[in-house]
């Protein structure tokens, strides 16, 4: 019930009209202010990784900054001091040799959640990450569970250049083993956080630079310490029926926008936010798309293999008849990412690329050229 | 000792006759290290090693029927098939395999002896490497963590020089090269001025 009422919040905006419109009588009487608790970001990564390391002794932060610091992006304020420098460790600059150490602790039974200050810097580690944590259970036919998360932000972040703005959730997603959540809202950090450290095999939890700050309302189911949201389930959050757009992360929030837009142009969108790359909700997408015939994919990384590439194919597989155009895929540009604030704005997907990208699908755009 | 040599042997007539496939890295010569380890240290002590984990395994409790299966891709092997020769675990006995990159198992192994160390378990972790693992980066920021945080965590090195099996090539070829080059000067020299006995 408390979820339904969260839901309906998102859909609307936190307006006090629809608010005070769907608010149970329970509700009202518990609260007292007319808009919902909102959260940041990042107050919801760090009261998730709080509840759970008090909730399980075994649950401990590794990462570069994590403790004294207070987190290089203050994901893990306060942690140190609450728990202490045996479960809370600041590492050296040294991806491999940290991560090696995860996955040995995840190995024996502990529950490790490793931080790379940016998802750029996992290439260091990249082969504790695939071989030494995803492979393993596989390898040894079920002996050995790896009950690791490697977090951190993932993808573009702002004026950081080529080598620290590449988006690594097709990489990752592609290798069996691997668990690969990208949260968007509050609700998605706190539930998908909970649920990683929670899961018994390995979790890569891409989160975002840029939404940190960003403040989202949260229902009081999602503020209780026993909320998680399932894994492999995408979440619709707009419902439209002329097109659907599936994203995640940041690109969420683009389609959201994007959808506004169109609605005033008549065109009703479905937004999907996928939630979880690996595994990726098929059935909700495919059914979706049954209902819209129509789809673009949103993502912010390399168009070449990419997540988008990944849900064509998933469609075309098993949802081909139901398609009355072709399926749209808007990605980041096929270049390393530039410094320049102008060519930086191009190298990645813009609200007005997925508009065009919608009314293409809808055979609206003015000229047939690709780039209209 | 003796089985794990009779082993490795058989393994080594297995892979040649194709029933093994793949890789097969064999421990004969190198026994002593893994039996000499268990004889002071228990299964709560845990060992991680690389690919050449046959006796390995087999000295923390594992059978032969077993190894052979898995090394055959047997469903009956430890691994069910699943992993082959690189790729034996027996975790309720303290064995973490079984790892095909080379000096990734030190790293791991150090993360082992963090978890007793966070446990606060008696015990400590073996972490078995070889003379080509000694020059992975991972390992000198493993044991550099290692010192910093105090980690149960003992290092043992193999060296059986199968890295410099190119290096020994190379000296045989010098070798041979200077002494048919002083032959051919001792020849010479006999030619040109006479002097075939003695040295002058």
């Amino acid at each position: 019930m408390w979820g339904i009422v969260g839901q309906r919040v998102f859909r609307h905006g936190s307006s006090a009209m629809s608010l005070q419109g769907t608010r149970p009588a329970i509700l009202a009487s518990r609260s007292f202010s007319s808009a919902a608790k909102e959260m940041t970001v990042r107050d919801a990564l760090n009261s998730a990784i709080d509840e759970e390391m008090s909730a399980d002794p075994k649950v401990f932060l590794m990462g570069e900054e994590v403790g004294e610091y207070q987190g290089a992006y203050k994901i893990t304020k306060g942690l140190l001091e609450k728990y202490g420098p045996d479960r809370v460790l600041d590492t050296p600059i040294t991806e491999a040799g940290f991560t090696g150490i995860g996955v040995g602790a995840a190995y024996h039974g502990l529950k490790p959640i490793i931080e790379f200050m940016t998802f750029n810097f996992s290439m260091q580690a990249i082969d504790h990450i695939i071989n030494s944590a995803a492979k393993s259970n596989y390898m040894s036919a079920g002996q050995i569970s790896v009950p690791i998360v490697f977090r951190g932000p993932n993808g573009a972040a702002a004026g950081v250049g080529a080598q620290h703005s590449q988006c690594y959730a097709s990489w990752f997603a592609s290798c069996p083993g691997l668990k690969v959540l990208a949260p968007y809202s509050s609700e998605d950090a706190r539930g998908l956080m909970k649920a990683a450290i929670r899961d018994p095999d390995p979790v890569v939890f891409l989160e975002n630079e840029l939404l940190y700050g960003e403040s989202f309302p949260v229902s009081a189911e999602v503020l209780d310490s026993s909320f998680s949201l399932p894994i492999g389930k995408a979440k619709i959050e707009r419902e439209g029926k002329d097109v659907t757009i599936t994203a995640f992360s940041k690109m969420v929030g683009y389609a959201l926008k994007a959808a506004e837009i169109l609605s005033k142009e008549g065109i009703s969108a479905e937004v999907i936010n996928l939630r979880s790359i690996r595994p990726l909700d098929r059935a909700t997408i495919n059914n979706s798309v049954r209902k819209t015939n129509r789809l673009v994919t949103v993502e912010e990384g390399f168009p070449q293999h990419g997540i988008g590439a990944e849900i064509c194919a998933s469609v075309v597989e098993d949802s081909f008849e139901y398609l009355d155009a072709a399926i749209e895929r808007i990605a980041g540009a096929d270049v390393p990412m530039p410094y320049a604030a102008n060519l930086e704005r191009l190298a990645v997907p813009q609200v007005e690329d997925i508009v065009r990208a919608a009314k293409r699908t809808c055979y609206r755009s003015s000229s047939l050229a690709a780039t209209a | 000792m003796a089985t794990m040599r009779r082993m490795e042997i058989a393994a080594d007539s297995l892979y040649k006759a194709k029933l093994i496939r793949g890789f097969c890295h064999l421990y004969d010569g190198q026994e002593a290290v893994c039996v000499g380890m268990e004889a002071s240290i228990n299964k709560k002590d845990c060992i991680i090693t690389a690919y050449r984990d046959h006796c390995t395994f087999l000295g923390r409790g594992g059978t032969l029927l077993e190894i052979f299966s898995e090394l055959m891709g047997r469903q009956g092997g430890c691994s069910k098939g699943k992993g082959g020769s690189m790729h034996f675990y027996k975790k309720e006995s303290g064995f973490y395999g079984g790892h095909g990159i080379v000096g990734a198992q030190v790293p791991l192994g150090c993360g082992l002896a963090f978890a007793q160390k966070y446990n606060k378990d008696e015990n400590v972790t073996f972490a078995l490497y070889g003379d080509g693992a000694a020059n992975q980066g991972q390992l000198f920021e493993a044991l550099n963590i290692s010192a910093l945080w105090d980690l149960p965590i003992i290092l043992v090195c193999e060296n059986n020089h199968c890295k410099d099996v190119n290096l020994f090539l190379l000296l045989d070829f010098l070798r041979l090269f200077f002494t048919l080059l002083l032959l051919w000067n001792r020849v010479l020299n006999g030619w040109l001025f006479g002097r075939w006995h003695g040295h002058c």
